[in-house]
């Protein structure tokens, strides 16, 4: 199977400053990767190489190829000058555009974004494939090759889903990333060559017009303190917590 | 038809997108895909159900159909919850109205000729106000709310369909997580120090009643609670009635396990973590020190 991984697609909330008046400013603007982004190119390397296909890393904005390619992609495509904005839309439109570049995919594979949910449904719809979100294993049906076995938690059950290729999977992280690549393999990955395109020379539309009007920051619960002898702050609270009906 | 539809695969969407929408029931038009019961229950709070039997195949499988029923109406919003059914249809509308579609909302309404939204963006920390043209599409955040219930239900018109080829082969029990359904919880931190003080924390469990949960490094990194009860962005998203944080600086992944916690005590060292600007009350202190107090103080 030839495999597309798309990583590196969003900011850090935790990059972002905001003010007390909802202004936001970015401390670091670069796409980084992400716990997700780790679980899915370890998917897709395994997709991959099971089947003896390819392994393809796709990203947008200023993405740092050498990322994808010290955990084994073959081939790295980059599409800059796309920014993450308030419609997932639009950032599904740029990665499409960056996966057509990158060559006929049987799947593509991406990390389970919580901030974004909404990039994988459409990205999936632009490439005319069926989206599988919020996965925790991926491999080749072993009846059919020309088809996937997913497994997910749906609630209180595990389910197993079977879908033909070409077919789009967005892998949620189970944990952080194991074994990442070291010093070497992250040298030696500066030094492949990036298969680079702008956004408009990959074909991406215009962007939708969501505008951003206004930022605020949200009501925070005031918390009650009870500060210093820690039995006295300990009885204060839990009487508190009686008084208010809490216990 | 109503200019307003919901997109609905599980029940937990119904009561998220009236929630958003803020309109009366009665003028908003649902698709259902999915089972009769969820077909019912949605019919119970809006104008009017067209429902696509799912049958035994997953949400996603029916994509392109719903996509093709909304494409032929044309609302001018649509909103749906971000289940993983909802997204995948929620996606094939989006593209097939060719509008944007807007995630983590919050509200959204028609403003003039467009549309208005509010947004929740960097993981809680802020609130966007968007403006957008429509047709528009939104996602919300799947939520126990109960739906409001209309005077009389509304009529279910069952719809022909034809699914992808997408089949669900296998289900299995999961592993049950008992913090999800506890409605008292109290979860450990980085700031626990040991597997061994765990005991302590236990005891102070057993004397409230509540079940054990953790954040996301104690589970993964150390090991000591089982990750089954990790609570966070990835882990279980639990809505306690009693909700004890110690030795945890509350992070935003951690924070978005428990946005729906209806009372957040919160213990910690530092007085200027996180955790205490998420919470309800607060001691700051050892919480070594200080979860012994408590038991006491309990008894």
């Amino acid at each position: 199977m030839n495999v597309v991984c798309i990583f590196k697609w969003a900011r850090n909330p935790d990059d972002a400053w905001v003010e007390p008046d909802g202004s936001i400013t970015w401390r670091r603007p670069k796409l980084v990767a992400t716990d997700d982004d780790a679980a899915a190119i370890v998917a897709a390397r395994e997709l991959a190489q099971s089947t003896g296909g390819t392994l393809v890393g796709v990203t947008v904005g200023d993405g740092d190829a050498a990322w994808a390619f010290s955990r084994g992609a073959d081939r790295v495509v980059s599409v800059s000058g796309f920014t993450p904005g308030p419609d997932d839309g639009e950032g599904a439109a740029a990665l499409a555009s960056a996966v057509r570049r990158a060559g006929e995919a049987d799947v593509v594979v991406m990390g389970d974004a919580v901030d974004h949910p909404g990039v994988a449904g459409v990205l999936g719809a632009l490439l005319s494939m069926p989206v599988l979100p919020s996965v925790d294993e991926v491999t080749v049906d072993p009846t059919d090759p020309r088809r996937v076995l997913v497994r997910r938690r749906a609630g209180t059950i595990v389910e197993t889903i079977a879908a033909p290729s070409p077919v789009l999977v967005a892998v949620a992280a189970a944990s952080g990333e194991k074994d990442p690549p070291g010093v070497r393999e992250q040298l030696a990955a500066r030094k492949r060559p990036i298969e680079m395109a702008s956004l408009s020379e990959a074909g991406a539309p215009a962007a939708n017009n969501v505008a951003v009007a206004a930022s605020r920051v949200p009501p925070t619960r005031s918390a009650r303190l009870f500060e210093g002898d820690i039995a006295q702050a300990s009885r204060e609270l839990v009487a508190a917590l009686r008084a208010d009906h809490v216990l | 038809m109503s200019e307003i539809w919901i997109i609905v695969d599980d029940q937990c969407g119904v009561g998220a997108a009236l929630d958003a929408l803020g309109v009366p029931g009665e003028t908003v038009s649902a698709l259902v895909v999915g089972d009769r019961s969820t077909a019912e229950h949605t019919s119970r709070s809006v104008g009017d159900v067209r429902w696509i039997d799912a049958g035994g195949s997953p949400a996603e499988a029916w994509a392109n159909a719903a996509a093709a029923l909304v494409g032929a109406a044309a609302p001018p919003i649509v909103a749906g919850a971000a289940t993983p059914g909802g997204r995948a249809l929620m996606g094939a509308i989006a593209v097939r109205l060719n509008t944007p579609l807007v995630s983590n909302v919050l509200t959204v309404r028609r403003q003039g000729d467009g549309a208005e939204a509010e947004q929740s963006d960097l993981g809680g920390r802020v609130i966007l106000t968007l403006s957008m043209p429509v047709p528009a599409c939104v996602l919300v955040t799947p939520a126990d709310v109960d739906p409001p219930v209309c005077d009389v239900p509304a009529a279910i018109t069952p719809v022909e369909a034809v699914p992808d080829a997408i089949v669900r082969v296998k289900v299995e029990p999961g592993v049950m997580s008992r913090v999800t359904e506890a409605e008292r919880v109290v979860s450990v931190g980085r700031g626990l120090g040991s597997r061994e003080a765990l005991s302590a924390v236990e005891a102070l469990a057993a004397e409230l009643g509540a079940e054990i949960g953790c954040s996301m490094p104690v589970a993964d990194e150390l090991g000591w609670v089982a990750r089954e009860r990790y609570v966070g962005v990835s882990g279980q998203h639990i809505s306690p009635k009693l909700y004890v944080a110690l030795g945890i600086s509350g992070m935003p992944q951690h924070l978005f396990g428990i946005r729906n916690a209806q009372t957040v005590v919160a213990v910690n060292s530092d007085p200027r973590a996180p955790i205490f600007n998420a919470a309800d009350y607060g001691i700051v202190g050892d919480l070594h020190e200080v979860v012994p107090a408590l038991i006491e103080a309990l008894k």
